[in-house]
């Protein structure tokens, strides 16, 4: 007579309970060593699997990680304190312009009229000034980065 | 009462500065993270500092997380992606089944004091690395299909085909060590 053994899809979906055992699968499974044997085994491989062990940071690496962020943080934090200070220097600059031009020329309409040449002027200075800014902050953050992403040596 | 901190609150609490709100996602993600790394790379020296990448990548993209999927997801998928690509570096296969001893080790004959855990162990290390690290991940991590589908990038009808053939082949592979046992 013919066996129809369960098949391994049957028995790994046995084993991990998601598939409904029929009364053919289990009657089968009641006179049937090697299907048993089978399914037992892996009932056995998802036992261990599920009480392995489970792995963790140590407690170094989870310190140089947090010291990568605060560095991390700390740096984006002077890039947007950096453009503040930058848009509230061009406009003091703007306004203290204005202000001298009034006083040396007395006229208003004389300031209006030259202040838009100086309007170019001025920014170029200021964008000169950022760039500088900018290339001496990125330097200072680099030398930084250097100090704390040392690849960890030993865990 | 403790207060559970959801995934918004704590990606919201990271962005607004608040780094130690970060060791919070280290807590909840870690067992993940290195599960992923163990059984994806062999090479000990090289396992934390990849965790770091991994931790230093999500720092860097959170502002990019869209809560789409579970914070531990995204940071899983980001785990494999490094793994993936540090494998490729090394030009190391991650899918070939059937090619065991690139990354088994030689199982001493005399397996009468081995348990059935260090024996199983012992298989799954010989698994190349998508194998062992799906396989953890659902019977371990407990991740359902579609969250590992999201941090391995495989489908599910292909997932479901790698875990049959990988679980078939612990089941085998046990099996032939405990006839040999038996000898």
């Amino acid at each position: 007579m013919r066996v129809n053994h369960l098949t391994e899809d049957q028995l790994q979906l046995v084993a991990l309970g998601v598939e409904r055992i029929d009364n053919s699968i289990q009657d089968h499974l009641n006179v049937c060593d090697k299907c048993q044997s089978q399914l037992v085994m892996y009932q056995q491989i998802y036992q261990s699997l599920a009480s392995a062990d489970q792995f963790h940071l140590t407690k170094s690496v989870r310190q140089d990680i947090m010291k990568k962020v605060q560095v991390l943080e700390s740096s984006s934090n002077i890039h947007k304190r950096s453009w503040t200070y930058f848009i509230g220097l061009s406009l003091a600059s703007v306004l203290v312009m204005l202000s001298s031009l009034q006083l040396a020329i007395g006229d208003i309409r004389t300031v209006l009229f030259a202040f838009p040449v100086l309007l170019i002027i001025i920014p170029a200075i200021l964008l000169f000034l950022i760039a500088l800014a900018q290339s001496v902050t990125s330097h200072t953050e680099k030398i930084k980065r250097i100090q704390y992403f040392e690849p960890t040596a030993t865990f | 009462m403790g207060t559970v901190l959801t995934d918004q609150v704590i990606v919201n609490k990271v962005l607004q500065g608040d780094t130690k709100a970060f060791e919070t996602i280290i807590d909840m993600t870690e067992g993940l993270v290195m599960s992923i790394i163990h059984k994806m790379i062999e090479d000990e020296s090289m396992k934390y500092d990849l965790a770091q990448e991994v931790y230093i990548k999500a720092f860097k993209c959170l502002r990019g997380f869209q809560f789409k999927s579970k914070l531990s997801t995204w940071i899983g998928t980001i785990t494999y992606n490094t793994c993936v690509n540090h494998l490729s570096k090394k030009r190391i296969s991650i899918i070939d089944i059937d090619d065991i001893s690139q990354y088994g080790k030689t199982i001493e004959s005399n397996l009468t004091h081995m348990d059935r855990a260090y024996i199983l162990q012992e298989e799954i290390d010989k698994l190349s690395p998508i194998f062992k690290t799906i396989i953890t991940l659902f019977h371990q991590q407990e991740l359902t299909y579609k969250e590992i589908c999201k941090v391995t990038g495989l489908t599910e009808g292909t997932l479901k085909n790698y875990l049959f053939r990988a679980r078939k082949k612990l089941k085998d592979s046990l099996l032939e060590n405990y006839k040999k046992e038996d000898l």
